[in-house]
């Protein structure tokens, strides 16, 4: 009797002990390094490690490692240093004034990303490979395609003569930082991630744009059907979402019109294809990690990783109504052609009659 | 300890048991949780007759009617209906591509560049056989015993499938002719002559006046069919092909067809060149 | 006998009288004035209901309205009801050609073969299809009705041939009398197909290939805002009589006049196996002095019902307009000369 008491407290307190204790301190140190007690994130109901939550990519370390840099990874002290000296780039106020003084005000539109939560790595590029931190070559096929896109471009005529030749995030249609791979657009630099049974979701704050990732292996779309944020398929190898997309369009930043095709991230064609890898490291950390190959435009795939920390507070994410509120194109357009009125009505006048 | 004490205690010892060894696996998260397709086992109820019970009024729920096959969204041809008139991307319903002839596949190309004046739904004309299933109305079965009914709400298209002395088509006509027969749990509807009007859906898919269109309705569950058709055309596709998709039971209570008379609404369009203009 | 014997032995013989609708007028052909049911007892679907599926066709000679020549009189003698026929097939004939070479010769547009408007006057030989009131004739428009039928008509004198909406709906192919509701004969496809289910009982009217969906479960018409040229039809069994209920007609309907205030009435008894009694009530007092009903039997015909895909062949309107623009034109340029 006594003993099949035992039994059944220890049984109890070995489910007690199963159940991992949550918050740890947030670690600086969120770089490749295995952390010193292996982390085992929470489970979500139906059994997926638990990435859900607010989170933030916003860094100040670039992608590629500055031209001046050799190494892989700053001292803690020479990190702190690059961080102050970008955070006072961006607080800096140009001269009242000045044509460059009539811009957002970093500091009252939280665009300066030291007032907010920011991940921080002692990497001194994103890129850990090719081993110089730097995107491999372009190819041949590359060069030429971005030559031609050059080329139509110019005959679109002026970034403002009209909307179709303007930027697509000035456009409202999709910004950096949501299709994978996601980077850091500079500000609103916020995730959230909720999980479902079958599904890992990513809302994107900027453009509310929801990255809806099945867990269940079906196939990508047909290739003829291409998206912005191409087509992801997610499964999990044990503690680690991995996300390989495709279907990508062409028509990413810098092209204009939509039939003209160009540019997928960063100069890749539509055929790139991207996987990420998410761990959660510790309570507060993601390592997001990415690989990007492309045949058309890179003589190699390449490899990029930066952390994810959970944003303070959590949340909520607000909407961001970014077209319905989209006054700043209409006056840009107006403005350019308010110029030209102006620029004609002086011409006019220096006719002699 | 009493033997009760110590029976109760080992229950509760089993439950968390049970409950610690269900979080302390690994369970593989995201696994499959497909549906099955159908033609599974549902056997559905029988009308009076004794015949799998179609009747009802059903809809299918994808942008075939936009592009039978997989299509990513794009812009429509209306600027001022803006987002209204835009196509949404579909996955498309057909099995494979749709193989048509090398000529064919450029008339089909021209159909979709001038889709705007020959689209025959844009004038409200009767949108044959498929079109109409999966058009974004509601259509209504009414099985009796000699004839199934198909009434479309779109323009009121109508469809008599013969159940019993059976003949071929006596005509041509938009909505062609049809023989039905069961098989098992699935309604098998073989349709023929047909006219070469209509299209397949707005993206400039078409057919000739020879096509053969064999459907089969299987009841899926209580509100949901499978719909597998294959279509046959010598003189526009080198094989035959398949398009598949399930219909749904509009379940609101009182529903029923509206009017969808749109021939009042085309009038313009049509005639409208025509019209007698103020001096 | 039995009753079902008897009823059995009626069919036979009704069967073997009644001619099928659109034959060529046969002499001699013994036609039995068919009393209303009382021992015929009608087939009946699996559900229970009284059976009438099938095709069935209401084209008749007999007038809808009593004419001014058979004033009081209620239904022709034998005799009476074949002279009738006689002169009204002579008188319709289309392929007549004794007016060769003038305007009337060619205005007849369609041959005889096209026509199916009956040979035969209804079974009863009543002098019209109008039972109510008694001397067989619609009820006079009220004031508001009667204006709005002269202002239509002014405003088809005014603009004949302007655009689409000036002709009728049959011209328009929006909608053929045949369908209604009420459902009344026309020059030609005066065929129809019924179809039961549990839960509905559907009428094909093959002009312009209508199908009205008559719901049994007694659910309410919808709401008073919806509007639809057939109305909303609404049905239940009567004994062995299937009454429909129609309302939520639009004010373009116009049936004889009528405006978005009609209620319509139906009735369909099978009281052979070759005969549905169509009986229908118009009410509708903001249009008629008082409301009115007509009967027109539907008699078995044969099929099939072809697809009568009336807009995507009118090619008649677009002539019909084109033709009056051209006509303004050389109008214009004779005054111009």
């Amino acid at each position: 009797m006594t003993r099949r008491l035992l039994i059944g407290f220890g049984i109890v307190a070995f489910g007690v002990l199963a159940i991992p204790v949550a918050s740890q301190t947030r670690s600086a140190a969120a770089n490749t390094k295995t952390a010193a007690q292996p982390y085992t994130p929470p489970r979500t109901p139906d059994g997926q490690p638990d990435l859900q939550g607010f989170w933030t990519n916003s860094i100040y370390t670039p992608l590629e490692r500055p031209k001046n840099v050799t190494k892989e990874f700053y001292t803690p002290e020479e990190a702190a240093e690059m961080e102050k000296r970008a955070a006072e780039r961006e607080s800096a106020e140009p001269a009242a004034g000045t044509v460059a003084d009539v811009h957002y005000d970093e500091a009252q539109f939280g665009l300066n990303r030291s007032q907010a939560t920011f991940a921080r790595t002692l990497r001194t590029s994103l890129i850990v490979d090719p081993p110089d931190g730097r995107m491999p070559p372009l190819t041949a096929e590359a060069q030429k395609r971005f030559a031609d896109l050059a080329a139509a471009r110019k005959r679109m005529g002026a970034p403002f003569d009209r909307v179709q030749n303007m930027d697509i995030d000035d456009r409202c249609l999709i910004m950096a930082g949501t299709a994978p791979p996601m980077l850091s657009p500079g500000y609103m630099s916020n995730y959230q991630i909720v999980q479902a049974p079958g599904y890992v979701m990513i809302l994107v704050e900027r453009i509310h744009d929801a990255r809806i990732i099945p867990l269940d292996g079906r196939p990508h779309p047909p290739d003829n059907v291409r998206q912005w944020i191409g087509s992801s398929r997610g499964h999990w190898e044990g503690k680690t979402l991995v996300v390989e997309s495709r279907n990508f369009n062409s028509k990413r930043p810098g092209v204009g019109d939509w039939q003209l095709a160009g540019l997928a991230f960063r100069g890749a064609s539509q055929d790139m294809r991207v996987t990420e890898w998410f761990t959660r490291v510790d309570a507060d950390t993601i390592l997001y990690r990415f690989t990007v190959e492309d045949e058309k435009t890179w003589a190699r795939p390449w490899t990029a990783e930066l952390p994810m920390v959970k944003l303070q507070p959590q949340g909520p994410l607000f909407e961001h109504a970014c077209h319905e509120g989209n006054y700043g194109l209409v006056n840009t357009l107006a403005g350019a052609r308010l110029e030209e009125k102006k620029a004609a009505e002086d011409a006019a006048k220096k006719q002699p009659k | 300890m009493s033997p009760r004490f110590a029976r109760l205690t080992m229950i509760a010892a089993g439950l968390l048991v049970a409950v610690t060894t269900v979080i302390g696996q690994a369970p593989a998260p995201g696994s499959p949780t497909r549906q099955p397709s159908g033609g599974g086992t549902y056997h559905a109820p029988r009308t009076g007759d004794g015949k799998p019970n179609l009747n009802g009024i059903w809809q299918a729920l994808n942008t075939a009617n936009w592009d039978i096959e997989a299509h990513a969204a794009a812009p429509g041809l209306i600027t001022e209906l803006g987002a209204s008139i835009a196509v949404p991307g579909g996955l498309g319903v057909v099995e494979g591509e749709i193989p048509y002839k090398p000529e064919a596949l450029a008339k089909k190309k021209a159909n979709y560049t001038d889709r705007l004046k020959l689209d025959p739904e844009n004038k409200c004309y009767l949108p044959g056989v498929p079109r109409g299933t999966y058009m974004p109305f509601p259509f209504q079965i009414l099985q009796s015993q000699k004839h199934i009914m198909i009434v479309h709400e779109f323009a009121g298209a109508v469809r008599t499938i013969y159940m019993e002395n059976q003949t071929p088509a006596p005509a041509d006509s938009w909505m062609g002719w049809s023989n039905g027969r069961w098989d098992g749990e699935t309604l098998v509807v073989d349709t023929t002559g047909f006219n070469d009007q209509t299209w397949f859906d707005r993206a400039g898919n078409f057919h000739s006046d020879a096509l053969h269109v064999v459907e089969r309705f299987t009841a899926r569950s209580a509100d949901t069919l499978m719909y597998d058709v294959t279509i046959e055309d010598p003189n526009v596709f080198t094989r035959p092909w398949k398009m598949t998709m399930p219909l749904y039971r509009r379940v609101e209570k009182n529903a029923q067809l509206m009017e969808f008379r749109c021939v009042e609404f085309v009038e313009d369009l049509l005639y409208g060149h025509l019209r007698k203009q103020p001096k | 006998m039995s009753g079902r014997f008897l009823a059995a032995v009626i069919s036979v013989l009704s069967l073997a009288t009644l001619p099928a609708a659109g034959q060529a007028p046969a002499s001699a052909r013994q036609v039995k004035a068919i009393p209303p049911a009382k021992t015929w007892t009608p087939p009946h679907t699996p559900y229970g209901d009284p059976d009438l599926q099938g095709l069935w066709t209401n084209a008749t000679v007999t007038p809808f309205e009593r004419p001014g020549q058979f004033a009081g009189k209620d239904v022709l003698t034998e005799e009476e009801a074949a002279e009738f026929e006689k002169t009204t097939n002579q008188t319709r004939d289309a392929d007549r050609r004794d007016a060769r070479g003038t305007d009337a010769d060619v205005a007849l547009a369609y041959n005889q073969v096209w026509y199916d408007r009956g040979t035969k006057v209804i079974p009863t030989r009543r002098t019209s299809l109008v039972v109510d009131p008694p001397d067989g004739r619609v009820p006079p428009l009220t004031p508001d009705a009667q204006r709005r039928v002269d202002a239509r008509a002014a405003a088809r004198r005014a603009s004949p041939a302007g655009g689409p909406e000036d002709r009728s709906l049959a011209e328009r192919c929006i909608l053929w009398p045949t369908a209604g509701p009420p459902m009344v004969p026309s020059g030609y496809n005066n065929n129809y197909q019924i179809l039961q289910t549990q839960d509905y009982v559907a009428i094909l009217v093959e002009m312009i290939h209508d199908v009205r969906i008559i719901p049994l479960d007694r659910r309410p018409h919808p709401s008073q805002t919806i509007r639809q040229w057939l109305g909303d039809s609404r049905g239940h069994w009567d004994g062995n009589t299937l009454v429909v209920e129609t309302t939520n007609f639009t004010n373009k309907t116009n049936f004889r006049g009528s405006d978005e205030n009609l209620r319509l009435t139906e009735r369909f008894t099978r009281v052979d196996a070759d005969t549905i009694n169509y009986e229908f009530t118009v009410e509708d007092p903001s249009s008629f002095t008082k409301s009115w009903t007509a009967a027109i039997p539907m008699v078995k015909t044969q099929g099939p019902i072809f697809e009568y895909a009336c807009h995507e062949g009118n090619y008649g309107m677009t002539n019909l307009l084109s033709g009056a623009r051209a006509e303004e034109k050389a109008a214009a340029e004779g005054k111009k000369r």
